[in-house]
């Protein structure tokens, strides 16, 4: 087929405002940010910035406050790639074979379009220690149980605390991955997705020979669903890593810095400590770390999954 | 037969959905209540019922700050952004699904590599470049990115979209003798609706929601949009809940409307799996 080049109708029209777009948002960033790192800039004053090379990258290797942001944010990202991968396979079997799928889809994915300051907000207060919804409807089931069975003879049947959730140092984090519980409709969507694109011929056939409801999940859904648990957790890893609405909006001093994440520490670093050329260091150098960890994981997934993208992707 | 099984879990699906729905009812009732309600008594109070729904908690929650004031920048901000959003990344994604230019494949990875970008990582670095073009403080960080295709996602997804038109549309209208940009205007745009939708809703949710750029690029309160304005609300008047809480439930409106009206476009792959490749 031939394609008439005039010169009203070259392609590059189309390809520029991408392609600018791609450097100025991109490429200019990176390799503008690389080169102010290697320099002591304060922020402020460009022109005093002096030349340091690669000192601010070796000072991190022994700047134990950023090790402590890295070490909260990898335990949260751990937990939360668990609890909310969980839940959103549950909620994808589940929307799976119902009747009016689209409906029930749109239902759990709308606490994820809802969710941005205010829900944030929102679930501060439900977990309010003393005053939150979530606390007194607690301490009233445990209230109305030992009364039951002080009836019985049983006292102080169940003696805990209530969780103070924002407001201590182990509860904080588990509080958050609750709040991310909430927006687990993004990753289920990914798995409805592959869940409606496998065969259910297979699953059938399985079904005939005897297979019970454990076995076909485990051999037979769960290696069809295995690149989109992939896509999923690297996603929401990489994600967790770098949450920052929630840690800036919530913290508080009681947490004894539990939510002080990677992405709130550079963000202090370069605006309330005014080092902005470390806080960029920082910031390259968690970038790099997190490609180098999805790169590994992909490499290492090969192993077990079967990827049928190769048509989708050669573009 | 896997359908007789499964039929059960309506009862989990209804459950989950309650629960799910009651931090947002939670809300809506705490905004209309007297602030005392919030901190003493049974967290639902059936004696005191019908003394309650303050619908002045709206008038008051929005003088205290200008609230409005920061909505409508917010929608400003909101429609300028998406609309840059589908019409530069649906030319984007034209070009990579139908024309034929050297080094596509090499940029179609760029694009793919961009999807997965550490954003909250790269917002310093992009920082200093508007800085730098002297963009700090207006509102041109939050939206011309968005004319410019920033948005790798949304380029896939029309990408995906325009390959999968028939062949012989693009054929027709080349016979015509049509240029590259009345194929893409007038043919192929209107045969890609879903995909506009789609894109269009979720990018307008996701901009409405912007945080973390709008707090580093803009320092007048009066420029805010209304998700750093919550954050000035509650910084102001811890004390006062449930004038947060009907701020808040302000703010959760658009986002609810543009889900409803786009719901279609939204769940297209999950209720007709066959169409989309």
């Amino acid at each position: 087929m031939t394609e008439p080049a005039t010169r009203k109708d070259r392609t590059i029209w189309f390809v520029a405002p991408w392609l600018i777009g791609f450097a100025l948002m991109y490429g200019v960033p990176l390799v503008y940010g690389c080169w102010l790192a290697m320099t002591d800039w304060d922020g402020i004053a460009l022109d005093k910035a002096g030349w340091v090379g690669l000192d601010n990258f070796t000072a991190l290797l022994d700047d134990s406050r950023f090790h402590q942001a890295l070490e909260n944010s990898l335990r949260f990202s751990l937990l939360n790639v668990f609890c909310q991968l969980l839940l959103a396979l549950w909620l994808a079997l589940m929307v799976r074979h119902a009747r009016r799928r689209g409906w029930w889809a749109t239902i759990f994915y709308l606490p994820h379009l809802l969710s941005g300051v205010a829900t944030w907000l929102i679930w501060a207060w439900l977990l309010n220690p003393s005053v939150g919804p979530v606390n007194r409807l607690l301490a009233t089931a445990i209230h109305s149980i030992n009364g039951g069975l002080a009836s019985i003879g049983i006292e102080h049947a169940i003696d805990i605390d209530l969780p103070l959730w924002l407001y201590s140092p182990d509860g904080a984090r588990p509080a958050l991955v609750l709040m991310n519980l909430w927006r687990a409709g993004g990753p289920m969507l990914i798995f409805l997705a592959a869940l409606l694109r496998t065969n259910p011929a297979i699953e059938e056939a399985a079904m005939l020979d005897g297979a019970g409801r454990g076995r076909r999940f485990w051999s037979i859904t769960m290696p069809q669903l295995l690149p989109a648990l992939v896509f999923n957790v690297l996603t929401v890893f990489v994600a967790s890593m770098q949450h920052f609405e929630a840690p800036y909006l919530l913290s508080n001093w009681s947490q004894n810095g539990a939510l002080q994440f990677a992405t709130l520490e550079i963000y202090q670093t370069a605006f309330e400590r005014q080092r902005f050329s470390y806080a960029l260091a920082q910031s390259i150098a968690l970038m790099a770390l997190l490609t180098v960890c999805c790169v590994g994981a992909l490499i290492a997934a090969r192993r077990f999954v079967r990827y049928d993208f190769s048509t989708e992707l050669s573009g | 037969m896997i359908d007789r099984e499964a039929r059960y879990t309506w009862i989990g699906r209804w459950l989950i959905a309650l629960l799910m729905l009651l931090p947002v009812v939670w809300a809506v009732w705490a905004s209309l209540q007297p602030v005392e309600r919030l901190f003493v008594g049974a967290v639902f109070d059936e004696a005191n019922a019908e003394d309650a729904w303050q619908w002045d908690n709206y008038r008051e929650a929005v003088t205290r700050l200008p609230v409005i004031r920061f909505l409508l920048n917010s929608v400003f901000i909101t429609l300028a952004a998406t609309i840059g959003t589908v019409l530069s990344c649906a030319m984007a994604g034209f070009a990579f699904a139908r024309l034929r230019w050297w080094g596509r494949p090499v940029c179609f990875g760029l694009v793919l590599l961009s999807m997965s970008a550490p954003v909250n990582l790269l917002i310093l670095p992009r920082f200093l470049v508007f800085d730098s073009l002297e963009w700090l403080n207006t509102y041109k960080p939050l939206i011309m990115p968005h004319w410019l295709a920033v948005s790798g996602f949304s380029v896939f997804l029309f990408r995906q979209a325009f390959k999968s038109v028939p062949r012989a549309f693009e054929d027709a209208a080349r016979l015509e003798g049509a240029t590259h940009w009345q194929l893409f205007w007038n043919v192929m745009l209107p045969m890609v609706r879903p995909a506009v939708g789609a894109v269009a809703a979720l990018s307008a949710v996701v901009h409405w929601h912007a945080f973390f750029g709008p707090l580093l690029y803009l320092s007048d309160y009066q420029t805010f949009p209304i998700s750093v304005g919550l954050r000035m609300y509650c910084k102001m008047q811890g004390a006062w809940p449930n004038l947060l809480m009907a701020v808040a439930v302000l703010s959760m409106i658009p986002p609810l409307v543009i889900v409803l009206i786009a719901q279609r476009h939204l769940m297209r792959s999950v209720e007709e799996p066959t169409i989309t490749t």
